[in-house]
């Protein structure tokens, strides 16, 4: 179609032995979108994401990046093509300090390798210096400046959050994946969240996994409705919310 | 276990070790229990990460070829046994080394470096001996050969977890001693081989010297490495596969990485020890003495640290040879490090190097909600 689509879904089904957590699921992604993902528990939709980044097998489907096909590379490929993705646990690299974690996000970005690195050759410093640099950008989004130094074990679940936040958007994706980025948070801590979503923005289509219906419905462009691993609705959050097939699922009775 | 077989413990001091252990082990799960349970509760919003972990600094090249270059002029100022001594603490040193990549970093646990060394000092004779190769050219040979050898056993054994690899290496390691280690033309059928050093450094006191250089140089470079891309990919594969994955990293990629380089280093270690000791067995490289006093070492002085090695390195070997004079001094340094790894595991996970590093500084952190983090970002105008 057009050249600004960021993510194009097609027809994804993923197995795992007799069940089938997503299947035949199509989604697709506008540069500068955000979409958000909705649905019950077992809907298939962190399943979506695993698929997506690459940690589900496909049993059939296809899944682009910018035009090019990913369905069939590994996870840490389609990060070199623009992927980033959050987790839910947050967890992160637990041992790491906030400042290794987001150099560590700018792997893909260094020219050196590891004898560079060992003789302290200039491209590997050259390396490091302009990943500095790139830090101070990712703070100005997600001001965890003050725990550079500290362990991410040692962070509560909020500022974890927002580091991985800052760590995710260093990279300047095309396509980011959130998945249930509100989940743990306090509600003032989910409100100035959904201001941090908006500023990353920009260029990246967004696609979030979440259960906080209110906390999407302020910044979605659009919502996907998903149950028992299929798309049931999509559109404005407005039509959505108010499909009946979305209201049975979340109500689990039909509705009148 | 370095310096001939450990006495057997006696009745009481079983007991005591015993005890030591149980009291540990239950002073940790209390101190956990409120440590998390409770610290929070009672400090309210403000979080503060007081006293929390905090890395160990790596050091900078700089340093360590500094403090190479020190520590030569006091190899020349010890006697010439000690300076033999001296010079196998730091062969250890290297060996701890190659564990705080492999496990400290790269979060493998391999029972292999005994195994590596050995192929290290194996390749000296055969190289330097058989083949009269000069030193300069055998060290890095025997280095560099160990890598294709730790290749194949890590491709077939590194999609394992941690613990079912580190029974891997044991058969691994247990193949390798009894088939190459016993072939006349690898090892001289397991009998006693000869690795003489080159003439212009054949003195202790020189011959420290040089191990001091090349030793202190790969601290340097590892330095160099870990703080970089290479070492934060293999703490990232390490910490979170999947994250480090979505990031870019590859894990299998890198944990062979890890695993490689570590195999290096304990070729690196076993030519040079090949060459300080001048004659030696196979029976030296066995992987149940050398790769688990190795083991002992690199955790008791912190294995996620550079220093950390140096440092075991100084108390197994360079401590329990001072202490050799007195043989039941001795078993009590046998004893009080085995209780000293078990303290270190459920203390420090840096080892003795952390400790000593969280009573320098201990700095306070107030955690603020995150909501700041968010909206002063949003103050100074986001991007």
């Amino acid at each position: 179609m057009d050249a600004d689509i960021a993510l194009e879904v097609r027809g994804v089904r993923v197995r795992f032995g007799a069940v089938v957590p997503c299947d035949g699921v199509d989604v697709t992604v506008n540069a500068g979108e955000i979409v958000a993902i909705i649905g019950p528990n077992g809907a298939g939709k962190s399943t979506l994401l695993d698929a997506i980044s690459g940690f589900a097998p496909l049993e059939a489907g296809s899944v682009a990046i910018g035009g090019t096909d990913v369905t069939r590379a590994l996870p840490y490929r389609r990060a070199r093509f623009g992927l980033a993705r959050s987790f839910q646990d947050a967890r992160g690299f637990a041992n790491m300090t906030v400042r290794e974690a987001l150099l560590g996000s700018l792997h893909g970005s260094f020219r050196g390798g590891l004898l560079a690195e060992g003789i302290g050759a200039g491209v590997a410093r050259d390396d490091e210096r302009a990943a500095s640099d790139l830090i101070e950008e990712a703070l100005a989004l997600v001001d965890v400046r003050r725990y550079l130094e500290v362990r991410i074990a040692d962070l509560s679940v909020g500022t974890a959050r927002a580091v991985e936040l800052a760590v995710l958007s260093l990279r300047r994706p095309a396509v980011l994946l959130l998945d249930e980025p509100a989940s743990g948070l306090q509600q003032s801590e989910v409100e100035a969240l959904a201001g941090v979503i908006e500023r990353i923005r920009g260029s990246a289509a967004t696609l979030i996994v979440e259960h906080d219906v209110p906390f999407v419905r302020a910044f979605a462009d659009r919502l996907i409705a998903m149950d028992l691993g299929r798309v049931i609705a999509e559109g404005s959050p407005g039509e959505v919310l108010d499909h009946p097939a979305v209201i049975e699922s979340y109500l689990g009775v039909p509705a009148r | 276990m370095l310096v001939g077989a450990p006495a057997p413990l006696n009745g009481l001091r079983s007991v005591l070790a015993t005890g030591l252990v149980i009291v540990l082990l239950f002073a940790r799960i209390e101190r956990r229990f409120v440590s998390e349970q409770e610290a929070r509760a009672l400090e309210g919003d403000e979080r503060t990460l007081a006293g929390k972990w905090k890395p160990v600094p790596l050091g900078s090249p700089r340093a360590w070829l500094a403090g190479a270059a020190v520590l030569g002029l006091v190899v020349f100022g010890l006697s010439g046994f000690w300076a033999f001594v001296a010079g196998r603490t730091l062969i250890y040193a290297l060996l701890g080394l190659s564990l705080v990549i492999l496990t400290g970093w790269s979060g493998q646990v391999s029972l292999m470096p005994g195994t590596f060394a050995g192929i290290g000092a194996a390749l000296a004779w055969i190289l330097g001996t058989k083949l009269g190769f000069p030193m300069p050219l055998v060290l890095p040979l025997a280095a560099l050969a160990t890598i294709p050898i730790a290749g194949i056993v890590g491709v077939a054994a590194l999609r394992l977890r941690p613990l079912y690899l580190a029974v891997a290496t044991v058969a691994f390691a247990g193949l390798f001693e009894e088939t190459l280690f016993v072939q006349h033309w690898f090892a001289n059928g397991g009998n006693a081989m000869s690795v003489p050093r080159p003439r212009w450094i054949a003195g202790d006191h020189v011959f420290g010297l040089v191990v001091v250089l090349i030793v202190g140089a790969t601290f340097a470079a590892t330095a160099a490495f870990g703080r970089t891309r290479t070492g934060r990919a293999l703490r990232m594969a390490r910490d979170n596969e999947r994250a480090a994955a979505s990031a870019g990293v590859n894990p299998t990629k890198y944990r062979l990485i890890g695993f490689a380089l570590s195999a290096a280093y304990a070729g690196l270690a076993g030519a040079l020890l090949a060459y300080l000791l001048g004659t030696f067995s196979m029976a030296t490289f066995g992987f149940l003495v050398l790769s688990l006093t190795v083991f002992g070492l690199a955790t008791v002085g912190g294995i996620r640290t550079p220093v950390g090695a140096l440092v075991g390195a100084f108390i197994v070997v360079y401590l329990s040879e001072v202490f050799r004079a007195s043989a039941s001094v001795q078993d009590w340094v046998f004893t009080g490090t085995g209780a000293a790894i078990i303290a270190v595991m459920a203390y420090s996970p840096d080892g003795m190097a952390g400790m000593l590093a969280r009573f320098k500084r201990r700095s306070r952190v107030v955690e603020p909600p995150v909501v700041e983090a968010f909206e002063l970002a949003e103050a100074s105008g986001g991007r």
